[in-house]
């Protein structure tokens, strides 16, 4: 029901009169005039404005001509971009993501474990992350469907069924169930696979992505080898801390990759993994599993792949353009096109720089968190 | 030509001044083009680096400093120039994982494997860093010394030692009554103050040892007298036919029990004597405050790690110079929860603020050190700040501050070029030097 109303929005959205006649053309929305506008697809628009009626971005523009009576609110000494996509959290989730004894469970849904009321949500919000995808616990090979919500806002939830999640890590595995192994999950899992049913046939056509944690090489070798034999699915590796010796699988299979969350406690074996990725091609989006990482890490983490030869660019895709195409939200999220939410960061500076501050953050046209005055 | 009178004399030694009997051995390497960042000081667009046998012998603006000739010379057109950066709390690979049971005696260098992977080293130099402190794991209130060293992978281990007995490390656990004494700061209070009396007794044991050779030597003069007496007593004796008199030798001198060596005293008589700093891992403000205190009893000069019970209240440090080494732990909000709940990542900037040396560690991984460092500006710490704590400030958090982390004239030339601000993400590590000789990356 929602799907089909967000897919008639868009759709009028790119004809900005129709949209403003089904919209009323009594609220001609309002305006951010930045001093630096990224788009979030490549575009970069100086001395910016950005017209928001509705929650959802109208159009923007360095001589964007704006119709009578918008509000123009002045911010020309900041940076504006697209709200983070975070790939991965657990954020409020507390032990309720989690079912380990249970190794097969394509139809759990974290969704149902999802606490908006936590107050973890606004450590990610005042990281700039706007939309997270809370993931099931990795304790086990299948774990379930990851959800797409907001980390502010009234209308949160983006995507009930953003992902499937999938672990080939040894936090998987345990002595007291089957399987007790990579060889005999990927067993169950062809098996469930070639079967069809249900979930298993959704993933096996492609038709939901699916994110596989691998922490070693050799399982995000089996991720890229799975993605081979299913040509139809769409697998990305998570963590991916040795995605640097599995590239040329990586890369023939078409996985895409999730970094992350890189910390002081876990960090990729190779610091020039960022470059080597892009320079593969195999695409990259950021996650920080907060909140055993701080909800700055998705970005830290981005920080650490530009610093190690990816090019800023493609590091801010990864924050959120790439996750929002990958995981079936970019109608909503992931940019500043035209007809998207307006979930905007407001920034000093370029956001792959963490010197960056953020000074604000909006969720559906309106701020969601501002940065007090110093001094309190 | 304007030369610099010192320099004149290296400029021209083919044209025979060479009365002074010497010639220029030195070895002369110069950077120029490069934007330099000397850390101490402002930043110098086209800048100079002269570099004399490793060291830093003058930093200024091109045409300012005499380039001798013969000099080496490196093109740094369109890089950056900073200090190497120094990680104050890292973590090298070390033969022992746990402390626990090292005394003050004992140094962190005497069991650093500098023969690890390489690579993890090279890692290290990729990032910019050149320098670091071989922190200590699981401590205790007294806990051990440590070293710092330079990263340089492939030579031997003590080609890397900066300055060893650098530090002496102390963990103090946040109380379990805010309001009892804590143990913990005692026993530190007690041996630092024993330090200050073994000096006395250990002075006064050399004193009472000196005294005892005089008295030894008394001893065989009044000995050897009192064998010639018995002697001719007996040779009297003897011409009178008598028993000879029983001759009253000296008694020897009680010997005093001599100073022994015990380099666990020596250790903490460095710190009490401010020839080694202090550094405490310590969370309660409480506590700092009684850190503080017996610092200054003893004579101590402090270096605090994490320091996060400080976010309420930097008075305990106001007016004092002490340098405060901040991880990602401290830098971020996650530590909010449990122990750290009082934290606020402001602290970085606030302890700036009030003129207190900010240094800032990676906290494990030292290839995400100017990461860290930049992560704490948009909490209030500024770009100058951000970047002295992780070459300055973190040299002086090391106990190496006259050595390393800013490019002055005297100092160690460790330095790297690089595309870009250190700060910013897109910057990348083109060249790094140590010793003024440019190292494989």
């Amino acid at each position: 029901m929602r799907s089909f109303l967000t897919k008639s929005v868009v759709a009028c959205a790119a004809l900005p009169l129709v949209a403003a006649m089904q919209s009323g053309e009594d609220d001609p929305g309002q305006a951010l005039r930045v001093g630096t506008l990224l788009v979030g697809d490549g575009s970069i628009h100086e001395d910016a404005l950005l017209w928001i009626r509705d929650g959802k971005v109208v159009d923007f523009g360095s001589d964007l001509k704006l119709p009578p009576g918008v509000d123009v609110i002045e911010r020309p000494n900041l940076t504006a971009c697209a709200g983070f996509v975070d790939a991965q959290v657990a954020t409020g989730g507390g032990n309720e993501l989690g079912e380990g004894k249970e190794p097969f469970r394509p139809d759990a849904r974290a969704v149902d474990a999802w606490n908006p009321a936590s107050d973890e949500w606004d450590e990610l919000l005042r990281a700039g992350v706007t939309t997270a995808l809370l993931a099931p616990d990795r304790d086990s090979p299948v774990g379930g469907l990851a959800c797409a919500v907001k980390t502010g806002g009234d209308d949160r939830i983006v995507s009930r069924g953003a992902y499937q999640t999938m672990s080939f890590s040894k936090s998987a595995f345990r002595g007291d169930r089957k399987p007790t192994s990579l060889m005999g999950a990927l067993r169950e899992v062809r098996a469930r696979l070639e079967g069809g049913d249900g979930e298993w046939g959704v993933m096996a056509r492609g038709r939901r992505a699916l994110v596989v944690s691998c922490e070693a090489d050799a399982e995000a070798r089996a991720a890229a080898r799975l993605a081979t034999d299913y040509a139809e699915a769409r697998v990305f590796v998570a963590q991916a801390y040795r995605a640097d010796r599995a590239i040329p699988q990586l890369k023939k299979a078409g996985v895409g990759v999730v970094l992350g969350p890189f910390s002081s406690t876990v960090s990729p074996r190779n610091a020039r993994i960022g470059g080597l990725l892009e320079e593969a091609g195999i695409a990259t989006a950021f996650a920080s599993h907060h909140p055993s990482h701080d909800a700055t890490t998705a970005r830290f983490t981005a920080a650490v792949a530009v610093r190690g030869g990816m090019s800023p660019a493609t590091g801010q895709a990864g924050l959120g353009r790439v996750p929002a195409e990958w995981f079936g939200i970019d109608d909503r999220v992931g940019t500043l096109r035209k007809g998207r939410d307006a979930d905007i960061v407001l920034l000093t500076g370029d956001p792959i720089d963490l010197g960056s501050r953020i000074e604000e953050v909006w969720i559906d046209g309106a701020p969601a968190w501002v940065r007090e005055e110093a001094g309190e | 030509m304007n030369f610099i009178p010192a320099l004149a004399v290296f400029a021209f030694p083919f044209l025979g001044l060479q009365e002074e009997g010497s010639e220029d051995t030195s070895t002369w390497v110069v950077v120029e083009g490069a934007r330099i960042l000397p850390v101490a000081g402002d930043a110098i667009d086209d800048g100079v680096l002269l570099i004399r046998d490793g060291s830093i012998y003058a930093v200024g603006v091109a045409g300012d400093v005499e380039v001798p000739e013969g000099a080496q010379r490196i093109d740094g057109t369109g890089l950056v120039l900073s200090p190497g950066l120094v990680d104050a709390g890292a973590y090298l690979p070390t033969g022992s994982t746990n402390h626990g049971r090292s005394g003050p005696g004992h140094d962190t260098f005497e069991d650093f494997n500098a023969y690890a992977t390489a690579e993890q080293f090279r890692e290290m130099l990729r990032s910019g860093v050149t320098a670091a402190h071989i922190t200590p794991r699981s401590i205790g209130p007294v806990g051990c010394s440590s070293s710092v060293v330079k990263i340089r992978p492939g030579e031997a281990a003590n080609d890397w030692l900066v300055r060893r007995g650098a530090l002496l490390n102390s963990r103090l656990n946040d109380p379990a009554d805010p309001f009892a004494p804590t143990k913990e700061l005692d026993a530190l209070a007690k041996k630092l103050r024993e330090a200050r009396g073994a000096r006395e007794k250990q002075a006064k044991a050399v004193e009472e040892m000196e005294e005892y050779a005089d008295e030894v030597e008394e001893f065989w003069e009044d000995w050897d007298k009192a064998k010639k007496k018995e002697e001719k007593d007996r040779k009297k004796a003897e011409e009178k036919g008598e028993e000879p008199k029983k001759t009253k030798y000296p008694k020897p001198p009680k010997k005093p029990k001599p100073a022994k060596a015990d380099p666990d005293r020596d250790a903490l008589l460095a710190v009490v004597e401010g020839r080694r700093a202090l550094r405490v891992w310590v969370h309660d403000a409480g506590l700092i405050d009684g850190l503080v205190e017996v610092a200054l009893d003893t004579g101590a000069d402090l270096v605090l790690v994490g320091a996060t019970g400080l976010a309420g209240d930097l008075e305990p440090l106001e007016g004092r110079r002490i340098p405060v080494l901040l991880g990602p732990v401290e830098l971020t909000e996650r530590s909010r929860r449990g122990v750290l709940q009082d934290h606020d990542p402001a602290l970085a900037g606030r302890l700036e603020a009030a003129g207190i040396p900010v240094a800032i560690t990676a906290g494990g991984d030292s290839r995400f050190l100017a990461l860290r460092a930049a992560q704490a500006m948009p909490h209030g710490l500024s770009e100058a700040g951000a970047l002295s704590a992780i070459t300055l400030n973190a040299a002086r958090a090391a106990g190496v501050g006259g050595r390393l982390g800013s490019l002055e004239p005297g100092k160690d030339a460790d330095f790297v070029l690089w595309t870009g601000h250190p700060l910013r993400s897109g910057s990348r590590v083109q060249r790094v030097f140590i010793n003024g000789e440019e190292v494989q990356l």
